[in-house]
C-alpha cells in the first residue's frame, strides 16, 4: 500500500509540476485526436439526440408489422467449407421474415456444405442451394446468386454468422427511402468470452461499428456494409455490375454504389453475431485484409470520389476520403512519429508520460463506453462486454501495430494482391487497383 | 408299396366316424351359394361325399335342411397338410335318403368353381383407367378370402397416383410445376472482374466479351470458366437446383412429385381346391 501511495502521489505531484505546454507536447498530439475522433463526437452526437428528441433511437419493435416497409429479400449465403457452421446459419435466417428467399452459393467446397444446405432445403421452402465448380471467392458467388433472384433487396450473409430474430426486418427499413443503395449493420461478436482476445474485439465492434457507424451515418460517410450482414438495394446492385473482386468486396461496391449517387445508411437494430478471430496471429491477419482495403479502395481505386470537378462529385464522398486519409494515415505515422521520438529521446519520466496516456486513453473510452450503453438495446449484454475496459489503451496498442504494418505495405507494395482470401487464378486475373 | 391316389389316402389317414356311410372323410364346411351371390355357411351339418363320377357328385347331409334346386353349394375338406380345400357343385337333384339323411347330387360348376379352377387371381392393368382391376369382381373374391376359400397373397408393391389409384409414368421436372420442359442454365464467371452472367450474355458475333467490363476475346480456363447454374423450367419460368422425379398419372393425367405417390401393394387371390376328381374311382 506505501508503494502505491508513493507511487500515486509521485504521479500526481508530477501532473501538478508540469507545464502545460509541455503536456500539449508530450500527450495533446495524441490525445487531441484520438479523443475527439473517438469520444467526443460519439458523445456530442448522443448531446444531440438527446436534445432533440431522437433518443431513444425508433427500432421495428416500436412499429406495428402492418407500418413496417416490407420489401422482397433475398439473402445470399456464400461460403467455402462450411459444412459445420451453414445450418445454424440458416436457422437463425429461415422464417424470420415473410417476403424471404436464401441461395446458398458453395463456392467449390471440398467438405458436404452443399449437402448440409440442400438437406436444410428439403424441409424448408424457399431456398436455392446452387454449387460452383471451383473457388472463386466471395464475389463471383453474390454476383452468382444475382443471377437467380428478382427480390428487391439483397442481404449478404456470412455463412458463419447468425442474425438476430428481427435482423432482416430491421436492415430493410432504411431501404424505404430510393435514395438508399446499402444498409450497414450492427456486427457483434458472438465468441465474446472465448478469451481476452474475443473479449477485447467484442468490446470494439461495439464502439467501432454500433457507435461508429451511427456516427458516420449522421456525417453521411458510411462507407462499408459489412460482408458479415448488409443489405443492398438489387436494382442498384445490376447497375454497378454487381460486385468487384475481393478482398474488401463489401467496402468496394459500397463506394461504388455511393459514387452512382446512392446513399449508404446504417441500421443499429440490426444485429448480426459473427466469430471474431481467437487468436493474434489470426487477428492480426483480419485486421492486415481490413486495413489493406481501405488503403486500395479509398487512395487508389476510388479515389476519384474526390474529383471535384467530376459529374457525380458529392461533398459527403470527399468527406468519407478526407477522414480515411486523415485519420487512417497522416494520425497513423503521426503516433508512430511520437512514439519514435519517445524512443529516440525519453523523456527522464517516462513512466508517468505512459501512465498518463493510459489513463487519459481510459477516461476518452468510459466516455464511449457510456454512449455506447445510451443506446443499446441489450444493456446486461454491453455492460459485460465493457468489462474489459482496462486492456482496451493496450489492444488499441495492437491495432494501431497492425494498422502501421498493413496500411505501409499496402500503400508501397500492394500486397492485397497477395491475399489468398481470393483464389490465385483469381487473383492473377484480375486489375491490380 | 403300391401307390395310392390322393383319396385313399386321406380316407386312409382319417379316422373313420362311426356314423359315416362313406369311404370318404367327411366335409369340414359346407356353404349354400344362393342365386342372389351371397355366400352363408350352413352350420352344424355334417357331411359326407358319397360318390364321385366323372359327371355326378353326390352328398350325404344329416340334416332336414332343404338344399333348392339351381342353387349352389361350396364344401370344403381337410386336406393331408390340414388346409381345407374346396369344391362347388351346381344342385340338380335333392331327396332324402331311407335312413332319414338329405341326399344332394350336383355336378362341379359355378362361379366360385371358375375361380376355384385357377391357381391364382392377380390383378391385371385396366388399358382404360390404368388401374389395377381383378377379372372377377373383386368383393366376391374379398368374401371367398373371409371365407377363407381363397387366402390373400403378396405380389409385388407399385407407386401409384395419390389421386385414383391409376398407374402413373415417371420423368425428371420442374419442382414446381412438374413440366418436363427444363434446361439447365449455362453461365460464365469472368475472373478479372467477378461478374457471373448466362453465356448468352457474353457472345457476342463468335466472341466472348464480358458484358460488365468489356473485356473482348476471353480465353477459357484463363480468363473465365463455366458454371453449372439452376435448372430453369419452361412453361412456369421458376428455377431450382435439380429437376425432381415428377409422376404423371395414366388415368386421370394428374401431376404429382414422386414422393407423393401412394405406396399400393399388389395382392393376388390363391384358391384352395379341392381335387374333387382323385376321388372317382376311375382316376
Ligand atoms: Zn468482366
Ligand atoms: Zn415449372
Ligand atoms: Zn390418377
Amino acid at each position: 500500500m506505501i508503494s502505491w501511495d508513493f507511487a500515486l502521489n509521485g504521479w500526481t505531484f508530477w501532473l501538478s509540476a508540469l507545464h502545460r505546454d509541455e503536456l500539449w507536447w508530450t500527450m495533446g498530439g495524441l490525445l487531441l485526436v484520438d479523443g475527439p475522433r473517438y469520444a467526443l463526437s460519439k458523445a456530442v452526437m448522443f448531446l444531440w439526440d438527446a436534445l432533440t428528441g431522437n433518443w431513444p433511437l425508433k427500432s421495428v419493435q416500436d412499429q406495428e408489422i402492418e407500418d413496417r416497409y416490407e420489401p422482397s429479400v433475398c439473402v445470399v449465403l456464400a461460403g467455402y467449407n462450411e459444412a459445420e457452421t451453414v445450418e445454424a446459419t440458416l436457422t437463425s435466417i429461415w422464417g424470420t421474415y415473410p417476403r424471404l428467399e436464401i441461395i446458398v452459393i458453395d463456392d467449390g467446397s471440398e467438405d458436404d456444405m452443399h449437402c448440409v444446405a440442400q438437406n436444410f432445403a428439403q424441409d424448408h421452402a424457399g431456398i436455392l442451394v446452387l454449387r460452383k465448380p471451383q473457388r472463386g471467392g466471395k464475389s463471383s458467388c453474390i454476383n452468382f446468386a444475382l443471377k437467380y433472384t428478382e427480390a428487391e433487396i439483397v442481404v449478404v450473409v456470412d455463412t458463419d454468422s447468425h442474425l438476430a430474430p428481427d435482423a432482416l426486418w430491421e436492415i430493410v427499413q432504411p431501404l424505404a427511402d430510393p435514395q438508399v443503395g446499402a444498409v450497414s449493420a450492427t456486427v457483434l461478436a458472438r465468441n465474446t468470452t472465448t478469451n481476452l482476445i474475443t473479449w477485447l474485439q467484442a468490446e470494439e465492434y461495439l464502439h467501432s461499428i454500433f457507435v461508429g457507424r451511427m456516427l458516420a451515418e449522421r456525417l453521411g460517410i458510411v462507407s462499408v456494409a459489412s460482408g458479415a450482414f448488409g443489405a443492398f438495394r438489387r436494382e442498384a446492385v445490376q447497375r454497378v455490375g454487381g460486385w468487384d473482386v475481393g478482398p474488401g468486396e463489401d467496402g468496394d461496391i459500397t463506394l461504388r454504389l455511393r459514387k452512382m449517387g446512392y446513399d449508404a445508411v446504417f441500421a443499429p437494430y440490426a444485429e448480426c453475431f459473427t466469430n471474431v478471430p481467437e487468436s493474434w496471429p489470426a487477428l492480426f491477419r483480419q485486421r492486415r485484409r481490413w486495413n489493406r482495403g481501405t488503403i486500395r479502395y479509398k487512395c487508389r481505386k476510388h479515389v476519384d470520389m474526390a474529383f471535384f470537378w467530376y459529374p457525380n462529385f458529392r461533398f459527403s464522398n470527399l468527406l468519407l476520403l478526407l477522414n480515411v486519409w486523415f485519420f487512417n494515415i497522416v494520425c497513423l505515422y503521426g503516433f508512430w512519429i511520437y512514439v519514435l521520438g519517445w524512443l529516440i529521446a525519453p523523456p527522464d519520466d517516462l513512466f508517468f508520460f505512459l501512465w498518463t496516456t493510459y489513463v487519459a486513453y481510459l477516461m476518452f473510452h468510459v466516455l464511449q463506453v457510456a454512449v455506447a450503453l445510451a443506446y443499446s438495446r441489450n444493456l446486461r449484454r454491453d455492460a459485460a462486454t465493457s468489462v474489459v475496459l482496462p486492456f482496451v489503451p493496450i489492444y488499441q496498442l495492437f491495432r494501431k501495430c497492425a494498422r502501421l504494418i498493413s496500411v505501409t505495405e499496402e500503400l508501397f507494395f500492394r500486397r492485397s494482391f497477395d491475399d489468398n482470401y481470393v483464389p490465385w487464378h483469381v487473383r492473377e486475373a484480375t486489375w491490380h487497383w | 408299396m403300391p401307390r395310392r391316389t390322393p383319396a385313399e389316402e386321406q380316407a386312409a389317414s382319417s379316422p373313420v366316424r362311426r356314423d359315416s356311410p362313406s369311404t370318404f372323410p367327411p366335409l369340414s364346411d359346407i356353404l349354400v351359394f344362393q342365386k342372389d351371390e351371397v355366400l352363408a355357411r350352413v352350420a352344424k351339418v355334417r357331411g359326407w361325399l358319397v360318390e364321385v363320377s366323372s359327371r355326378d357328385i353326390e352328398l350325404e347331409f344329416q340334416t332336414s335342411v332343404r338344399f333348392p334346386e339351381d342353387d349352389h353349394l361350396v364344401f370344403g375338406m381337410d386336406a393331408l397338410n390340414g388346409e381345407t380345400q374346396y369344391a362347388e357343385i351346381n344342385i340338380d337333384n335333392f331327396y332324402r335318403s331311407s335312413s332319414g339323411k338329405v341326399r344332394v347330387v350336383g355336378h362341379s360348376a359355378g362361379v366360385v368353381q371358375d375361380i376355384l379352377n385357377q391357381p391364382l387371381h392377380a390383378p391385371y392393368l385396366c388399358p382404360k383407367t390404368h388401374t389395377f382391376r381383378f377379372a372377377h369382381p373383386e368383393s366376391l373374391l374379398r368374401q371367398l378370402c373371409g371365407l377363407g376359400i381363397v387366402e390373400e397373397a403378396f405380389l409385388d408393391r407399385v407407386e401409384v397416383c395419390p389421386n385414383c389409384s391409376g398407374l402413373p409414368t415417371f420423368r425428371p421436372g420442374c419442382q414446381h410445376c412438374g413440366s418436363p420442359r427444363t434446361t439447365l442454365d449455362r453461365l460464365i464467371h469472368h475472373f478479372a472482374c467477378g461478374y457471373v452472367g448466362f453465356v448468352s450474355e457474353f457472345e457476342d458475333a463468335g466472341r466472348i466479351i464480358c458484358p460488365k467490363c468489356r473485356t473482348k476475346d476471353l480465353v477459357v480456363g484463363a480468363d473465365f470458366e463455366y458454371i453449372d447454374g439452376a435448372h430453369r423450367c419452361f412453361d412456369c419460368a421458376q428455377h431450382f437446383e435439380k429437376p425432381e422425379r415428377i409422376g404423371h398419372c395414366l388415368g386421370c393425367d394428374f401431376r404429382f412429385p414422386a414422393q407423393q405417390a401412394d405406396l399400393h401393394d399388389l395382392m393376388g387371390f390363391r384358391p384352395k381346391r379341392l381335387d374333387i376328381l382323385a376321388f372317382s374311382p376311375a382316376s
